[in-house]
């Protein structure tokens, strides 16, 4: 046991979902922010070059 | 001068003159066919014999396009050339200019890409048609804020290049106007090659004067810097940069097609930095997240196989504890799921020590219940998966020579040497068939040999083990025990532990043989004591304990300690055997007037529900056997109902 609480198994385990977890939050986020910024983005383009 | 009222060709009335044109007057006049306004271009007389005044309108008879007049006519009378096109109805761009009015990216953008589509037709014809004066006057804006290229006046086509009349400054090409200047002094002019770059030039600078209110001329001059202008340009750099590449004097460096600026204006969005910027995080962000969700699998991956080892030693090490403990069914079947389970599968492949020790430890919990076929089977397979420790082959061959395989033992034997099995093992294996082959004292000679020369506990504990099992084969009881309790300081407390059990089982069949002994009762009790206290006790352990106790007259005890067993094991049937057994010698041991043997039935049929799992599976007890037999008897003899 490491830390007396996780397993070296373990503490790979877990940090592996940790990641994959926090990447799709990212993701998500980072999907809904990007979307929002590229749609602001495209109106401001859009009054300015006309099209 | 044409009078208002005249009528052309019976077609078209003139209404009034709206301008002036470089190649002849401009009428505005009503077609009386389509019922709209026309204009009516009149080439002047003096021009009619130098001009090709067919030339432009066959031209423009020929395109038909949204963002160009569309020609309708062609008349000659006399000397008088007539054109008949589209009105129209709105300003031009240099009106716009004149006025001083601005306009913003998006309004600009929009024409200039509705001029390069315009173009962009012309150049497309076969042969293409260059333009040759766009300029803000030849812009018109019509009510519905469109374009319309208009004016073909210096029009021509490249069959034709020697028809070349002029060109307007600031806005003609350098090409151009070099060309015309050639053509004027009668120098070579077709030397120089005009195309639809030309005409981008002249598109660039119509633009320009629009966007800076300033007159190209100064571009020809080429002084200063293309947007060093005194008015604000609220225009991005892209524009800028699109106009001054159409700008270019040297033709090579412009945009060769129209269709490449257009494809710029069109674009202008994802060109914006601010555009670029943000793909470029998208792309970023999209790297990392990819980066960061690999990672993070490949964590998962190694951890889960990593996780999977962990577990797998865990339950390894609790089944080496349990062996430890000899809870020999446990063991067996712990070890038998962890080999099987699929879960493990990989890990095993990587373990084929571990894997040939569970198969070990199953074959010695086996041989320690006597059941050596099934142990041999073991020692085989822990031999396939490891044959280099010379253990395996020791203890196989023991097991061999215990079924009598005398000969297969010695090959078995030979093999273990061929791996290293040397000195006290190799006592201990000749001891093993010595004492099979009905040579008790030159098996107990290998065994005394065996523990002078080996310092292993477990060789040690097994031979004294062994050591006094030999006694026991010679019914020499007391020797048996005396080797065991000699056997107690040189070893172990696991083997401490078995060798208190198996001193406990000599002394309960000395006690079965000879009768109650208070000596033999008391160091059977302390032996059961001390394993019972050991918390490794097994099962056996306390059945026997509760024989011993009934045994020493403590029936209540022995029946009592059953009791407790059964809360412990209800699954076990060996309970309410002895149970039935007890019950059954306790009624037996009465006058026959007070037996009952109804709780004796009612244990045995207890017994028999549980044992029916084993029987199923073909296994059979014999103690089993002969308490059915029992019951049967008192059936028979009217001391139970019968079954029926």
């Amino acid at each position: 046991m490491v830390f007396g609480l996780l397993t070296y198994g373990q503490i790979v385990f877990y940090t592996g979902i940790i990641i994959v977890s926090v990447s799709f939050i990212a993701l998500i986020t980072g999907t809904i922010g990007f979307f929002i910024k590229k749609q602001n983005l495209k109106k401001q383009l859009t009054d300015k070059y006309g099209f | 001068m044409i009078e208002k009222g005249r009528i052309l060709n019976d077609t078209y009335e003139i209404i009034e003159p709206i301008g002036e044109g470089g190649a002849g007057q401009i009428f505005l006049a009503w077609h009386k066919n389509l019922e709209k306004k026309v204009v009516v271009k009149k080439i002047k007389e003096n021009y009619v014999g130098r001009i090709n005044e067919r030339g432009e309108a066959d031209i423009l008879k020929r395109l038909h396009h949204q963002y160009l007049p569309q020609v309708y006519d062609f008349l000659q009378m006399g000397n008088e050339v007539y054109t008949v096109i589209d009105y129209i109805d709105g300003n031009t761009l240099m009106d716009y200019i004149d006025e001083g009015v601005r306009f913003d990216e998006a309004q600009i953008v929009k024409w200039l890409k509705q001029l390069c589509e315009a173009l962009d037709y012309l150049h497309s014809q076969n042969p293409p048609i260059i333009h040759g004066d766009i300029k803000p006057s030849n812009v018109m804006v019509d009510v519905s804020g469109n374009i319309c290229l208009i004016d073909f006046n210096i029009s021509f086509d490249e069959s034709d290049m020697k028809k070349i009349s002029g060109y307007t400054a600031g806005y003609a090409s350098p090409e151009q106007v070099r060309k015309v200047q050639l053509y004027t002094s009668g120098g070579n002019y077709l030397d120089v090659h005009l195309d639809a770059k030309s005409d981008i030039f002249s598109l660039g600078a119509t633009i320009y004067h629009l966007m800076t209110t300033e007159n190209p001329i100064k571009i020809m001059s080429g002084g200063g810097s293309l947007w060093d202008v005194t008015v604000a340009l609220p225009y991005s750099q892209l524009l800028k940069d699109i106009i001054g590449k159409a700008l270019k004097r040297n033709p090579a460096e412009r945009y060769q097609r129209v269709k490449d600026m257009y494809y710029d204006l069109d674009t202008m969005k994802i060109r914006d930095k601010r555009y670029k910027s943000l793909i470029r995080g998208q792309i970023i962000f999209s790297t990392v997240f990819i980066v960061l969700l690999l990672v993070g699998l490949l964590f998962i991956f190694k951890g889960y196989r990593v996780l999977i080892d962990e577990e797998f030693e865990d339950k390894y090490e609790r089944i080496v504890k349990e062996s430890e403990r000899d809870d020999n069914d446990k063991v067996i079947s712990d070890a038998l799921d962890l080999l099987n389970d699929e879960k493990y599968s990989t890990a095993l492949e990587q373990k084929s020590e571990e894997e040939a020790d569970l198969l070990f430890m199953i074959a010695n919990e086996y041989f320690e219940d006597d059941e050596y076929e099934n142990a041999i089977s073991f020692y085989e397979k822990a031999i396939r998966a490891d044959d280099t420790n010379p253990e395996y082959f020791r203890d196989y061959a023991i097991a061999e020579a215990r079924i009598g395989e005398i000969d297969k033992a010695k090959s078995i034997l030979d093999s273990g040497m061929a791996k290293g099995l040397t000195g006290a093992d190799l006592y201990l294996v000749n001891a093993e068939i010595e004492s099979e082959e009905g040579n008790l004292d030159d098996a107990i000679t290998d065994y005394k040999k065996v523990l002078d020369s080996s310092k292993n506990t477990n060789v040690i504990g097994r031979a004294y083990i062994l050591y006094s099992r030999a006694y026991r084969s010679k019914q020499d009881l007391e020797k048996a025990r005396k080797v065991l309790e000699e056997g107690y300081v040189k070893v172990d407390d696991t083997w401490r532990l078995r060798l208190l059990r198996e001193e406990g089982s000599v002394a309960i069949q000395y006690l079965e043989e000879n009768g109650k002994d208070s000596d033999w009762i008391e160091a059977a009790k302390d032996c059961f004591n001390t394993l019972i206290n050991s918390d490794r006790y097994t099962f056996n352990d306390r059945i026997n304990y509760a024989i011993l106790l009934k045994m020493n007259g403590e029936e209540e005890e022995g029946v009592q300690e059953l009791e407790d067993i059964k809360k412990e094991y209800p699954d076990e049937y060996k309970i309410p055997l002895r149970q039935a057994m007890f019950e059954i010698e306790i009624q037996s041991a009465k006058d026959e007037k007070e037996r009952d043997y109804d709780k004796a039935e009612v244990y045995y049929l207890e017994a028999e529900e549980l044992y029916s799992k084993y029987r199923n599976a073909g296994d059979s007890d014999e103690e089993m056997q002969n308490l059915e037999n029992i019951i049967q008897e008192l059936r028979d003899k009217g001391w139970l109902a019968s079954e029926d």
